[in-house]
């Protein structure tokens, strides 16, 4: 026998062979598919993604719209019911007596400003922070307290900026105007620091 | 040729396919993403509406059998044409002798009275009082200038706390709107006088502890206490005694108080707005 060497042999195809054998397939599956997806989007998926409300079959679009005139209708509903239950809503006299009510009560604002004044101190020593005078001005949201840090030496104006600091971090505090820092003697020799502050409540 | 439109049609057709594949994918996520959402949120929606038509409904029928509106009472005596000065005097005079019994305050300056201002479609004169006065004294006359021009038990609550009494009716018992609003309408200084009669009226509408808590809470924490407790001193007795309930419209526009010479008590200036519809 001799030495036979078997090979496999690819026959080659064009394209256009190719093209022959495959297009008969191609366009029955494409055919099968699409009547599949068409009768799918035209019965099954309306059948599936659509619920019934109030008496109606709805899609998203039209559940997102029946949503949005129920909201609609619930604010309306509230503001007739709001304006029969509290007559002088929405009048100049609603707007005035809700301004009353928008004012910080001056004594809170007081507690608290004492609060921080009697916190600061230099260690164990006496009350070092003293408040004269406070005005509150409710139409400008602000508060206006004047005084000064003594009973702690030379180092009044440390402890003043201590308690401009300690204001800062308070929530009733949106903003603050530092006082200008100075260092006075008393004809005893003993020192002090005046200050003025001006906060900003929220 | 025929190759040609069968492969040219099975490819048109594949293409088509892949569209609304697409499109039945963005279906299904739209039901994921929108649908489920709203729909368990409808059922809450409309029985929210259905709640408030009702007690728009009662609130209707409730309207036409009230006496006297509240507007009235505020273009008569709270924001009137033109202030009533007698009446507005008479008012700091029985303040000033009531808190000089009680020795809260002392050195009652005169009061002066600035040139009208328009602010905001309404008028305004400024009102400046400076007096000597204890901490308790302070508060007492801050407390009756927030008084000043409020009516109704309505009126010394703030928005946030009216919404909320509504709210609860709508959750607990929506045909309690109509004891709620008799409530809210009732005027201070009736209330003040008998204010656990007035509050067990409401109560027998609502009895839930959640409503009665949230109520308690609202009596305790808002202005009403306060009010209360001024409208049932005996500044309140000579206000009524007197005639001179409501109070104008006024507001303190600016408070300074300086320490005074003993403990608790205060220099104290103030600035007001009296305000008018002239």
């Amino acid at each position: 026998m001799s030495d036979s060497t078997k090979t496999n042999k690819r026959q080659s195809h064009s394209f256009g062979a190719i093209a022959k054998r495959g297009a008969l397939p191609l366009f029955i599956f494409s055919a099968v598919l699409l009547g599949t997806l068409t009768f799918s989007w035209l019965s099954l998926l309306p059948e599936l993604t659509t619920v019934e409300v109030a008496g109606e079959m709805r899609d998203a679009k039209s559940l997102q719209s029946y949503h949005a005139s129920l909201t609609a209708q619930i604010s309306d509903a509230q503001e007739q019911r709001n304006a029969l239950i509290l007559p002088m809503e929405g009048t100049q006299f609603r707007a005035l007596t809700e301004l009353k009510h928008m004012q910080f009560p001056l004594f809170t604002l007081q507690t608290e400003i004492e609060k921080v004044a009697t916190r600061v101190r230099v260690e164990d020593e006496k009350r070092a922070v003293y408040l004269s005078v406070l005005q509150y001005s409710p139409e400008e949201n602000t508060v206006d307290f004047s005084g000064s840090v003594r009973n702690v030496g030379p180092r009044s104006m440390t402890v003043l900026a201590q308690f401009v600091e300690e204001l800062r971090s308070m929530d009733f505090v949106a903003d603050l105007v530092s006082p200008s820092f100075t260092r006075n003697q008393n004809e005893d020799g003993s020192f002090y620091s005046p200050f003025h502050i001006q906060i900003t409540l929220p | 040729m025929c190759t040609v439109t069968l492969l040219c049609g099975g490819m048109g057709m594949l293409f088509i396919s892949t569209v609304l594949l697409t499109a039945h994918a963005r279906a299904v996520m739209e039901v994921q993403d929108v649908s489920i959402p709203l729909v368990a949120d409808l059922p809450e929606l409309e029985r929210r509406l259905s709640v408030l038509t009702n007690q728009v409904e009662m609130g209707e029928l409730h309207a036409i059998t009230r006496v006297g509106s509240q507007e009235e009472r505020v273009n008569v005596f709270v924001l009137p044409t033109q202030p009533d000065f007698d009446r507005l005097m008479a008012i700091f005079d029985i303040f000033r002798d009531n808190l000089e019994r009680e020795g809260l305050i002392a050195n009652v300056s005169g009061i002066t009275l600035d040139e009208p201002q328009e602010k905001n479609d309404l008028v305004t004169r400024a009102v400046s009082i400076t007096f000597d006065a204890h901490q308790d004294g302070v508060e007492k006359f801050l407390s009756v200038m927030k008084l000043s021009g409020l009516l109704t038990i309505g009126d010394a609550l703030n928005a946030q706390e009216r919404q909320m009494l509504l709210n609860r009716t709508e959750a607990e018992n929506p045909a309690g709107v109509t004891a709620l609003e008799q409530f809210l309408s009732t005027d201070l200084l009736q209330y003040a006088r008998d204010s656990q009669s007035y509050e067990q009226q409401l109560l027998r509408s609502f009895s839930s502890p959640e409503f009665v808590s949230a109520f308690q809470d609202t009596l305790r924490l808002s202005f009403l206490r306060d009010a209360r407790r001024i409208l049932n001193s005996e500044i309140g007795r000579s206000i009524d005694r007197f005639d001179l309930w409501p109070f104008p419209f006024m507001i303190v526009n600016n408070i300074n108080l300086e320490t005074g010479g003993a403990p608790g008590w205060y220099k104290v200036d103030v600035d007001m707005d009296l305000y008018s519809r002239g």
